[in-house]
Formats: structure tokens, C-alpha cells, sequence
């Protein structure tokens, strides 16, 4: 759906002779499998197309089991779009019922939620100030209300103490980004239907995100699959964090002393150029902030990007585990994300060694508090 | 492999060995095993014809695994073909005739990097690229530079006796190392000495360089490290003619200097290849000249080569062009910009003595142009792994539009090569420089060595007489 037919084949042909960004695929890199290259995956789409192989449980698996982090594109001087090929064959696997079981088993639940229900009395019960008539609305996500509240409130929070007013969607649809990745176009199309639908009726002008997926799907998947989001800017809470900072509008009283590196989530560093004001952020509440050596558009994943976890958990914590790794080499005490989803990623591969994984948000609103 | 059941209890003795995560037969699976960088079964496939699958791909962790699965491939008499990163353009891992790939990825373990005597160990399933950076860290590098770097292994560089961009100062892949470990055809893991240099005998270790799995399988490497340099700087000069650059380049080598790269591109690279990549629009011999080391030894290394280029009345292009061929030397072999089907190509690369290298490239052109007139071949050549004694010419012919039937295809493919390869051995070349033999070039090996190749055969007569490592490459009689 978006790689044309000429871009398909092209990438397709591009990819199935090409060994030049094998050292940039996590999954190929831990697996150690050619089938789980990029160069693999061209040859199995490519014997596909020309009648040399059948689509099968074992080709779905491969396909499945990818971490779509955008680096592969990134690292090709071509720009071939690896990701959305494998994207494109997900989605005739899904069609066609082959997808493996804990993918069509994720699908089913996720069609069968109407929407985070309980968003605005959470943050309410947690002494946050939501304003039903402001235009601006603040954005979880599915995997924020479901798995990582503490950030929702602490982004409240934040809001409240710049003093910018904002809304909550009472029953906030999901953005379809899951559906997306998983190549199930319909459920995708339907998700994004309803939430553009559901923020014209909170009259929502500006829609801030929290989790860097839905960022990512509402500014480059949401009008493509069918939503209406004319009149509605989005924006990714650290631009206006940045800002906040900028205006004095939130004041740091002490910055952390500890040693701090920050991960760029893929979604925002190579789907959205959202590299510098994270740190902008970042560097006004911690004086000594150093880079991985992979970092900015080169960063390597963290194990939460291609809804590995769904298929192969291990093989996403693994990831994330060697981003942690990549951490521990700057010297850093702390490693902040400002993903939701990525921070719980690499707390989960994370043990008792440093560094500590912070979600930015959590981190802004824990060193404003006593501002 | 013939018979379901003679495959199943292979795969069950397979799996006894490494794990049942560690041994695969999926037909998706084995399709990516079918092919490497060589256009041939890339063009087989792309004109629908099946390609040669491999039975069982396996991935061993440690050199006792490798040694029982040699050991269980020669019970049962299946080939096995040592696989690293697959990089390879001629053939090398292709399985031609099924059996075991053996997918050494899995024995990536860098076993020690040694600061007082600069060198590092590790197993030959380590990436070229990763063990680059883990040298890094320390200040070191391997100074090992081939296009294939993101994808290659470090066994795979041994194997195939590479090449990398700044060989002409660092030296090829068979300088690089020391000393390595190796499970012969016959599942006997052996060492080669410690240290390359003595006088024990002739060493075993060349044996091993180059052998492209032909005699067993290579499972760990020491090579030799660099520093990091303090400076490497790039300047780029274009000769009016191509005499000239060699010339250069002669000179700067004879009177030993010590360049870390010489880039020489005949007129017609220069005018095309160039200008599509790199936007450099010019008529000539472009060149590209780098030093390396500490910034006085590069200022006047980059000063003698300076007077050198200018006294065959180079025009010096000044750094910029230089540095932007170094940032961007990898770029040449990413689709879009490599050549790519239904085009037919390949690199007919070959070294010789300077005495003798324009008369090789003349003979080449020709040979190339003029022998192939009917489909248009065309020729494009540059010079970038520089000797104390001679160069390499890395050449090729593209034929924008060759036959669709396969069967004319790889023909045309084949005589192609064996003009060129002819007209380099002709000339006092070799068959190949730094990318290997296979079985794209396995043919032509007893032209190459003519009266001496029976002494390479008896050696893989007697190291594998069953025949099962890696048949069909190297020119080997398949048993």
C-alpha cells in the first residue's frame, strides 16, 4: 500500500542482491540467520514472485520476525524502503489468514477494545487538571493507557505546571499504529478513521503524543489510511517541553549531576527528524548528558520497533539489552528515552547494572516538582 | 541429497550436534543459502530457473561442533560448503551441489585483542564491521576496508584472500594475518604457528588463505592491528592521460613511499562512473591519493606525492574531491548505483608488474571492446591496490543488453571471462586479485598454474579425498 508496484519490485530487486546493510539489522545480527537479512528477505520475496517459493508458515515467520526500525533505509545510500516491504508482505500474509498465531491472537484482541476508557478519571484521581474546553489534547495511545500510566500523569503534569490548559479524549481510540506494523491494513484504516473522528468532536486544534509510534502514525500513516486531520497540528510533547523550558514557563531548580545518555526512538529520529529538542529538553535537567556512539539517525533500536515483542519477546529484549549495552559504554548512570514504549522495552532487558532507564517525561516532572 | 530418509537421519545426527535451533531445512530458509554476490545464480533465478538449494543449513557455535559435523558430512559422504557473511562475487558459497551450508555466525566471539603486540583474535564468524568497532574503542582498527565490510566475515576475509580500500599501505587480507585455526576435511581441528614469519618449513598458513573452504574450515584468525592514525588525508589529481597517472603511481610506490590509498580511473571511469556518482564532470585519468599517520609524516608524504603527480603535469584537485571519494566510497556498491540485472558484468580484475600493466589494460580494452562489439560491451577500469612492485587493475565489461535465454546468457558470461582471464595471464597477470576464485573462475585455474596445478590438486586430493569441502570451487576435481 505504500510502496507502489514500481517501488515494490525495485526494492525488491535492490534488496534480494545487496549485503550492504546486513550490519545494521538487529534481528540479523543476533539470529545470525541469512533468511532474517534484508538481503534474505529480498531473495525469499523475490523466489516468491517468481513462482520459486510458496508463502508459508515458515515465510511468515521470517517476516514477522523483523525489527522495522527504519535504520535499514537509513543506512542504504539507495533509500530503499526495506521496512515498508516487509511491511507490504505482512499485510498479504495477514490477508491471506497466514500470519503466525500470537500475531493473529494480538490482532483479535486488539480489534475487540473500544478505547482507553478511564484516562481522564486516572489522571483526575491523581490530582491532575484537565480543562474539557481547552484545545489541545493530550494523547496516550494504546500502549501508554494500558501499560505505562505513570507517564500519562507525569506529561499532566508537566502541562499543568506550564500552566497550559488541555483535554483528555474520554474514550480515547487507539491510533492503529499496531495494526499498521502488522501489515492488517483494514484494522488500521478503521482506527484511523475513528480517532481523527473522535478528535474532531473534542474540537481538539493541536494533538500532543506521548508514545513516539502514534506520533509517527498520525503525522505519516493516520490521512493516508482514510483519517481526517485537517486543522489538527501534532506535535510530540517534547517540542513543547523544549518550548515550555525556553519561555521559563518551567523552571529546573537543580539539574541531576549523575551522568546521562539519551536514546533516540526510532520513530522520532528516523520517521520524524525529532532529534534535538529531546535533548534540548534533556540537557535542562542534567548538566552532564553524553551520546552513544550510535545515536541520532544512526541509533540502534531498542527493541520495542517492528512489534518484534509480539512474535519473538526474547529475540526484542535481546535488542534492547544490547542498546542498554551500547549505554553502559559512555559511562552513563542513567539512560533517558522519552518513549513510553521504549523505556519499558529496556527496563525489561535491564538488571541491576547501570545505567537506570528513565522515560523523559517521568524524569522532566520528577525534577520540576518541588518548581 | 537423494531419499526422505537418509535426509531425516542426517538432520537428526545434524541436531544432535548443535540443536534443534541450530539446524534448519525450510525451503524459505535454504533459498537465501542459494546465493551470494555472483550474478550468475542471481540471473539463473532472475530468468526462472530453480536455483541450487542446499539440504541443511547449520549453524555451529564452537570449533568441536564444526569438527563433528565435518567428521558426520564425511561419514555420509554430503558436501559442505563454509558460509560467513556471503558476500562473496564468485561463487564461493554457492551450493552447487546441496549438502551442508555450514553458517559460521553463530562463532563470533572476539578472543582477545591484544594492546602490547596489536593484534586480535577472534572467530571467523565475527563481522568485519564489528570487530572494527570493538577495535576502535581501543584506539585500534584492522585498517581492513573491502566494499563488502557491512556484510563479510573475518573467516570470510581470510578465505577469500580480500582486498581493502587502503591495502596499498595496510596490505591485503593475507597480510593481515598471523595465524589461524582451521578443522580439516577430515574433522581434525589444527593451528598454524603461532606467527607467520620463521623458518619452520614453508607454513602452513597460505595454504589455508584463499583455500575458499576447498580444504577445511577456517574457525579462528589472529591478524595484526593498527593504531588509529592520528591524520588521514585525501587529495584528489587528474591526469591528462593515463600513462601519466601510472606513472605516478609507479613512482610513488618505487620510491617507497608509503600512500594508504592510490585510486587511478582510466578516462572512461572518469568520465562516467564519476560523473553519475560522485558529480565530478571531467575528461582524464582522475586520481585519488590518501596518507595516513602522524600529521607531519602525512604532510610530507602528501608533499612528495604532490611533487610526483605535478611533475607529470597532474592538475591537483585539491582535498575536497579527495575527502568526498573517501566519505563516499562505499556508495558505489548500493542499488541504485551498482550495476544491477538484466545487465550481465563482472569484474575481471587482475594484477601484474608495472612493466607490463598499460599494455594489460590495452590488451583488455580491446579484447573486451572489440570482441564483443555485436552487444555493445563496454569497459571501465581503475587501479587501486597499489605493490611495491606492480598494481592490480580492477576492470570489468557490462552488457547493458544481454540474451534473455539463460542458457545463451551465462555463454556469453562465460567467454567473456575466459577472454579476459586469457588476455591477464597472457600478460603476466593472474586469474584474480582479492575477490576469489569459486566457481566462476574455477575453470581457468589449470591455465593459471599451468605444469604446477596437478601439485594443487594432489594437496586437495590428499587433504579431502572423499571431496566433500565446498565441491565445484577452486577448480578442484569434483569425486
Amino acid at each position: 500500500m505504500f510502496l507502489n508496484e514500481i517501488e515494490r519490485v525495485e526494492t525488491i530487486a535492490a534488496c534480494r542482491f545487496c549485503p550492504m546493510c546486513n550490519i545494521a539489522d538487529g534481528v540479523a545480527q543476533l539470529t545470525c540467520r541469512e533468511s532474517n537479512s534484508p538481503r534474505g528477505r529480498g531473495a525469499i520475496l523475490f523466489a516468491l514472485e517468481q513462482g520459486l517459493l510458496q508463502w508459508d508458515e515458515c515465510v511468515a515467520e521470517i517476516m514477522f520476525r523483523t525489527i522495522n526500525d527504519g535504520l535499514l533505509r537509513e543506512w542504504c545510500v539507495g533509500r530503499y524502503d526495506h521496512e515498508e516491504l516487509v511491511i507490504d508482505a505482512r499485510s498479504r500474509l495477514v490477508r491471506n489468514g497466514l500470519a503466525p498465531e500470537e500475531v493473529r491472537r494480538y490482532l483479535d484482541a486488539a480489534r475487540r477494545e473500544t478505547g482507553a476508557e478511564s484516562l481522564p478519571a486516572t489522571l483526575r484521581s491523581a490530582g491532575v487538571r484537565i480543562d474539557p474546553a481547552a484545545e489541545c489534547v493530550l494523547y496516550a495511545g494504546r500502549f501508554v493507557a494500558r501499560e505505562a500510566l505513570d507517564a500519562f500523569i507525569a506529561a499532566g503534569r508537566l502541562f499543568n505546571c506550564a500552566g497550559i490548559p488541555f483535554n483528555v479524549l474520554d474514550s480515547e481510540p487507539d491510533s492503529g499504529f499496531d495494526f499498521y506494523m502488522l501489515g492488517d491494513f483494514q484494522g488500521a484504516r478503521e482506527a484511523s478513521v475513528r480517532l481523527s473522528e473522535a478528535l474532531r468532536r473534542a474540537g481538539c486544534k493541536t494533538l500532543v503524543t506521548l508514545d513516539s509510534t502514534c506520533f509517527r502514525m498520525i503525522t505519516t500513516r493516520t490521512e493516508r489510511f482514510g483519517g481526517d486531520l485537517s486543522g489538527i497540528a501534532v506535535r510530540y510533547y517534547t517540542s513543547d517541553l523544549a518550548d515550555w523550558l525556553r519561555q521559563g514557563l518551567i523552571v529546573v531548580p537543580q539539574r541531576v549531576d549523575a551522568r546521562v545518555t539519551y536514546h533516540d526512538p526510532s520513530s522520532l529520529c528516523r520517521y520524524a527528524d525529532e532529534m534535538e529538542e529531546p535533548r534540548r529538553a534533556l540537557r535542562a535537567f542534567a548538566a552532564d548528558v553524553v551520546e552513544m556512539r550510535a545515536h541520532g539517525r544512526l541509533a540502534s533500536t531498542d527493541g520495542a520497533d517492528g512489534m518484534l515483542a509480539i512474535l519473538d519477546p526474547d529475540l526484542a529484549r535481546q535488542l534492547a539489552a544490547r542498546r542498554l549495552g551500547q549505554a553502559r559504554e559512555t559511562g552513563a548512570r542513567i539512560l533517558v528515552t522519552p518513549c513510553p514504549r521504549s523505556a519499558a522495552m529496556l527496563k525489561s532487558a535491564g538488571h541491576d547494572d547501570l545505567p537506570q532507564v528513565a522515560c523523559l517525561v517521568e524524569f522532566a516532572a520528577a525534577a520540576t516538582k518541588h518548581s | 541429497m537423494k531419499g526422505d530418509l537418509i535426509r531425516d537421519i542426517v538432520r537428526t545426527e545434524l541436531i544432535d550436534i548443535v540443536g534443534r535451533d541450530n539446524v534448519s531445512v525450510q525451503h524459505a530458509e535454504r533459498m537465501t543459502y542459494a546465493f551470494d554476490y555472483y550474478l550468475v545464480p542471481q540471473m539463473w533465478a532472475d530468468r526462472g530457473r530453480k536455483p541450487s538449494l542446499p539440504d541443511f543449513i547449520v549453524h555451529p557455535k564452537n570449533t568441536g561442533e564444526v569438527s563433528r559435523i565435518v567428521r558426520l558430512a564425511n561419514r555420509h559422504n554430503i558436501p559442505v560448503i563454509p558460509y560467513g557473511g556471503g558476500t562473496g562475487t564468485q561463487g564461493g558459497t554457492v551450493p552447487l551441489f546441496g549438502g551442508i551450508v555450514l553458517d559460521l555466525k553463530k562463532m563470533n566471539r572476539i578472543v582477545r585483542i591484544d594492546e602490547e603486540s596489536l593484534t586480535v583474535t577472534a572467530e571467523a564468524g565475527v563481522h568485519g564491521q564489528t570487530l572494527e568497532w570493538e577495535c576502535n574503542k581501543l584506539g585500534l582498527t584492522l585498517a581492513h576496508y573491502p566494499a563488502s565490510q557491512f556484510g563479510a566475515t573475518i573467516g570470510g576475509y581470510i578465505a577469500a584472500r580480500g582486498s581493502g580500500t587502503l591495502s596499498t599501505k595496510y596490505g591485503k587480507a593475507e597480510d593481515m594475518v598471523l595465524s589461524i585455526e582451521a578443522v580439516l576435511p577430515n574433522g581434525e581441528a589444527v593451528r598454524t604457528l603461532p606467527v607467520p614469519n620463521h623458518a619452520c618449513g614453508p607454513g602452513l598458513l597460505p595454504l589455508f588463505v584463499g583455500s575458499e573452504g576447498t580444504l577445511g574450515v577456517i574457525t579462528e584468525v589472529t591478524m595484526r592491528l593498527d593504531p588509529i592514525p592520528q591524520e588521514r588525508c585525501f587529495r584528489a589529481y587528474l591526469f591528462s592521460d593515463l600513462r601519466n597517472g601510472l606513472e605516478a603511481g609507479r613512482r610513488i610506490m618505487t620510491k617507497r613511499l608509503r600512500p594508504c590509498a592510490i585510486r587511478l580511473y582510466d578516462p572512461n571511469s572518469t568520465h562516467r562512473l564519476l560523473r553519475h556518482v560522485l558529480g565530478v564532470s571531467r575528461d582524464g585519468a582522475y586520481m585519488v591519493v590518501g596518507a595516513d599517520g602522524d600529521a607531519d609524516g602525512v604532510e610530507r608524504e602528501m608533499r612528495l606525492i604532490d611533487d610526483i603527480c605535478k611533475s607529470l603535469e597532474a592538475e591537483d584537485l585539491g582535498r575536497e574531491p579527495g575527502e568526498h571519494w573517501w566519505k563516499h566510497r562505499y556508495d558505489f556498491y548500493f542499488p541504485p548505483f551498482t550495476l544491477k540485472l538484466p545487465q550481465l558484468f563482472g569484474t575481471v580484475e587482475s594484477t601484474t608488474t608495472f612493466d607490463r600493466i598499460y599494455e594489460l589494460y590495452l590488451a583488455k580494452k580491446k579484447c573486451i571492446e572489440e570482441g564483443y562489439s555485436d552487444w555493445s560491451a563496454d569497459y571501465i577500469a581503475h587501479f587501486s591496490h597499489w605493490f611495491p612492485w606492480g598494481v592490480m587493475i580492477y576492470d570489468r565489461f557490462i552488457i547493458n543488453k544481454p540474451p534473455q535465454d539463460p542458457h545463451e546468457a551465462i555463454e556469453l558470461h562465460a567467454s567473456i571471462w575466459g577472454d579476459a582471464a586469457r588476455c591477464s595471464i597472457a600478460h603476466g597477470g593472474t586469474l584474480n586479485d582479492h575477490h576469489g576464485i569459486g566457481f566462476k573462475l574455477g575453470w581457468l585455474m589449470p591455465e593459471q598454474y599451468g605444469a604446477a596445478w596437478p601439485v594443487m590438486q594432489m594437496i586437495k586430493d590428499q587433504l579431502d579425498p572423499a571431496g566433500i569441502m565446498n565441491p565445484g570451487k577452486l577448480g578442484f576435481r569434483r569425486k
